[in-house]
């Protein structure tokens, strides 16, 4: 699976886990800032948030698996 | 005891039976590699022989990776994607956007080798402000000191990189705001 890169809006499919904890919460929405691969050829994604939950270090790591697309085509306000 | 390549080149030994650490083997391993930065790095008593295992998070937990990352690792290069200022930070998009904050600093679309050239040089990468560690690697927030091209001051802003094996940190994006005291 190929994530768009930049201006995409993404959500977060479901709640995300690591190791037990509890790291996003389903509907979390935000943007992937950065697609790469790990050490064993996973692909992941940098999942950056605005939401104030995450606020203290808002950039998460997921598998592309764990966001959906929201709005490809979603157009921002003039500056 | 079969040999595991540890992420540092090191080797480390695994249980045999099932593929994983055993917790003995874990705890040891752990134990003696934050011995190890103690001594060497925050009371300076490293001899030069000293190697240090790159975070196996097997093995380590978020503790020792900031440890490492503030002691050990020695960022030697900062690698930063061009599109990832061209056609992110300096855009303005519909969340997340800094293209607004970055142009009133004076950067934009005209000169993203200024941006570029301002991150790798002014990024404090033995301050780690926090960091994140999983299957997926290591991942940290260092504090920037972006210049402000406009009102000649230093602006502080927050960078997030992922650090690699081989020194070098590779930029995912930088924060701006809500940076707590």
């Amino acid at each position: 699976m190929t994530i768009p890169l930049y201006s995409r809006v993404m959500t977060v499919r479901d709640v995300v886990f690591d190791d037990g904890d509890l790291v996003l919460k389903k509907g979390t929405i935000g943007t992937v800032v950065d697609v790469a691969k790990s050490k064993d050829g996973k692909e992941y994604v940098s999942f950056e948030t605005e939401d104030p939950r995450y606020a203290a270090f808002p950039v998460f790591q997921l598998a592309p698996e764990d966001v959906h697309l929201v709005f490809e085509d979603f157009k921002a306000p003039k500056s | 005891m079969p040999e595991k390549k540890g992420g540092g080149g090191q080797s480390q030994t695994y249980d045999s039976q099932n593929g994983e650490y055993t917790e003995e083997e874990k705890s040891a391993r752990l134990e003696e590699d934050k011995k190890k930065i103690v001594l060497a790095k925050i009371y300076h008593l490293d001899d030069g022989k000293e190697t240090f295992v790159f975070p196996d998070p097997e093995v380590h937990d978020l503790e020792y990776a900031e440890l490492y990352l503030r002691f050990v690792a020695e960022v030697e290069t900062a690698v930063i994607n061009p599109t990832k200022l061209t056609q992110y930070l300096l855009v303005k998009q519909p969340k997340n956007d800094k293209s607004v904050f970055l142009k009133g600093l004076g950067y934009d679309l005209s000169n993203p080798e200024a941006l570029s050239k301002a991150i790798s040089e002014k990024t404090f990468f033995n301050q780690v402000l926090g960091c994140r560690f999983n299957s997926f690697g290591l991942f940290f927030v260092a504090p920037t000191m972006l210049p402000d091209l406009v009102g000649f001051k230093l602006v502080r802003v927050r960078t997030v990189w992922q650090y690699n094996e081989d020194g070098t940190a590779r930029f995912i994006t930088m924060l701006v705001g809500g940076e707590k005291q």
